[in-house]
């Protein structure tokens, strides 16, 4: 297990792939964790990541949270693979029960942000098309809009209020049991 | 000045997430309760929550979701009138917790919470089946009537009468509910309920040869059996409100509970021929299909165990064997393999049945175990390599929630429990095509 381990790991240090962020800064990260976006991966299998990968959507301080965020899944997807082949195994689902907790309060951390990054975290996630990232930062949003009344969700994204009187009140009417 | 300009750095920050992320990736996390408030905020939103596209993304997430509760329709039986009907009807979600720590002692109550409790005057028989499929739930009667419902987003229907079926009163289970199926027909894009009618029961002749247990079954002579379909939201065929009569079944049809899964549903035949019969969604016919090579057992069961088909055969009261059989492909038959062996003899009390309710990855099972009493069953996750169970519900220590938010408890022996069933929310309209 070991002597794979290590070997992967120089098979996977050698494709170091360069992000570059919209205001110039640099990022060297390796493949496995730059494939947990979909963009970039397609941009490998492209073969046009030599010279580095521009983000010009994202600036060096949300890069920098999606790496740290990529990076830390990254060796999560490996640790499912290793251990697959032997569930059976009680210790290893110990190690992956621990590990599995790890992550949780490892997201619940990441999420620990201001708003305004919270939604640049999620143009980022669609943009790079990172899946879980983008689940994870929406659900966060929609956690915030849960308990809210239409006026307060209407404030909170700034939205006009076009219905008329009598196209609201009929929608009232028709799901009065979710105001209650 | 200073409210616009607080307008104006609140747009900055609205702008900042476009309204189809909003809508389509944050929206879509929400519950039907909460997605109900917001149809109220604008009418792009009104009518981006009722398209297809939201209700479909909404559903694979609910799917992909790792179950966090299974829903329960509790009833209350009358012993002296199996034909008692009451006036409502009430859903709960079980949370399904990690059970307690030891030492917090055994009776630790659960909370449910209360989805719907809907009133109906002309009555639902208290003895009823429910099976569920996206959110959808279907409520098989001990009448020709069968109810379909969506408890999260409130609605309930009674669908139009079908055929008589003539076991209803040739029957001597009393508390004969005929069962129905509900499942998804992919070809067609709708929701289907099934169900089967005799139109001549037949004739009843006790037999030796068919036995289960010490009990010795009737053989059935003349009958005439027949199956019908309702195509849920519509079109698809059929644009009108009622049943659509299909090819008859080849053999009369059992009481243990059919099963849908993508490809078809399935039902049992009758005790006398322990054969296994499946209704394809794609062609609408009947066929034979093969049994695992396991024993039978009247408490057999079939039940959709993460979209696979799996047959519960119940080797002894306390003990189960999983038999599970991909019937994702269209031409092929059907391999059944045993998947899981499961034996709890050696527990303190008394098992009367067991039946799986939700897989959890590759070795965990919640089971429904059913004890000598209603308020002995509970709901407990099984970890098949060691064949140890941990009980995460006891419905006698269960907190059912009212509509004024107030709990009860349930002691009495009188209340079932056994409808739990695997579910999650949805925003599948049962009226209108919305998918």
């Amino acid at each position: 297990m070991a002597s794979a381990g290590s070997g992967d790991e120089k098979a996977a240090a050698a494709a170091m792939i360069t992000l570059i962020s919209s205001d110039n800064e640099k990022f060297e990260v390796t493949e496995a964790t730059a494939t947990l976006s979909q963009t970039i991966r397609h941009m490998i299998e492209d073969g046009c990541t030599d010279g580095g990968v521009p983000l010009p959507n994202v600036t060096s301080k949300i890069l920098a949270r999606v790496i740290e965020y990529c990076k830390k899944h990254a060796t999560a997807a490996a640790g499912e693979e290793g251990s697959s082949s032997s569930f059976s195994d009680a210790a290893f689902l110990e190690v992956d029960r621990a590990f599995l907790e790890e992550l949780e309060e490892f997201d619940d951390a990441f999420l620990e942000v201001d708003r305004a990054t919270l939604f640049d975290l999620i143009l980022a996630a669609n943009y790079l098309d990172i899946k879980g990232l983008l689940n994870l930062t929406c659900q966060k949003v929609a956690d915030s809009v849960k308990g809210k009344t239409p006026e307060q969700i209407r404030e909170m994204y700034n939205i006009v209020n076009d219905l008329t009187p009598e196209e609201e009140a009929e929608i009232r009417r028709e799901t009065q049991w979710a105001f209650e | 000045m200073v409210g616009s300009d607080e307008k104006r750095l609140r747009a900055c920050l609205a702008a900042a997430i476009p309204d189809d992320l909003l809508i389509y990736e944050v929206l879509v996390h929400l519950r039907p309760k909460s997605l109900a408030r917001c149809r109220c905020v604008s009418r792009s939103w009104r009518a981006a929550i009722a398209g297809a596209a939201f209700v479909r993304r909404h559903l694979e997430l609910s799917r992909a979701r790792p179950p966090s509760s299974v829903l329960a329709v509790p009833r209350e039986i009358d012993p002296d009138d199996d034909h008692a009907t009451s006036t409502e009807i009430s859903f709960h979600r079980l949370p399904l917790l990690p059970p307690p720590p030891p030492q917090a002692g055994s009776n630790t109550t659960t909370d449910a919470e209360l989805v719907w409790e809907k009133a109906w005057p002309e009555g639902i028989t208290r003895w009823l089946s429910a099976t569920h499929c996206d959110g959808l739930v279907a409520i098989a009667t001990a009448t020709d009537r069968v109810f379909v419902c969506n408890p999260a987003t409130r609605e309930l229907v009674a669908l139009p009468l079908g055929a008589h079926n003539a076991e209803l009163e040739h029957c001597d289970d009393k508390d004969l509910v005929p069962q129905v199926a509900l499942g998804f027909d992919q070809w067609r894009n709708r929701y289907v309920v099934s169900r089967y009618f005799y139109r001549v029961y037949g004739e009843m002749i006790l037999s030796d040869e068919v036995t289960c247990g010490d009990s010795k079954y009737c053989r059935r002579q003349g009958h005439d059996i027949g199956h019908e379909v309702f195509t849920l939201g519509g079109g698809g065929g059929g644009e009108s409100w009622e049943w659509e009569l299909t090819q008859d079944p080849p053999h009369a049809i059992g009481g243990q509970r059919p099963v849908c899964t993508r490809r078809g549903i399935y039902w049992h035949s009758d005790v006398a021929r322990r054969l296994l019969m499946r209704f394809g969604l794609r062609d609408r016919t009947f066929h034979v299909v093969p049994r695992p090579p396991a024993g039978w057992s009247c408490d057999d069961e079939m039940v959709n165990l993460d979209g696979k088909l799996c047959y519960v055969h119940a080797a002894t009261e306390a003990s189960i064997h999983v038999w599970l059989a991909d019937d994702g492909s269209l031409f092929d038959e059907l391999q059944w393999s045993l998947r899981w062996r499961i034996d709890l003899h050696s527990g303190p009390n008394r098992i009367c049945y067991l039946r799986p309710v939700i897989s959890n990855g590759e070795d965990k099972l919640l089971l429904y175990v059913a004890g000598e009493n209603s308020c002995d069953d509970c709901l407990s996750w099984c970890t098949v390599s060691n064949n140890t169970v941990e009980k995460t519900v006891e419905f006698h220590n269960l907190r059912y929630g009212r509509p004024d938010g107030s709990k009860y408890m349930v002691q009495s022996l009188d209340v079932l429990h056994y409808n739990t069933f695997p579910y999650f929310e949805s925003l599948v309209s049962l009226t209108a095509c919305n998918y």
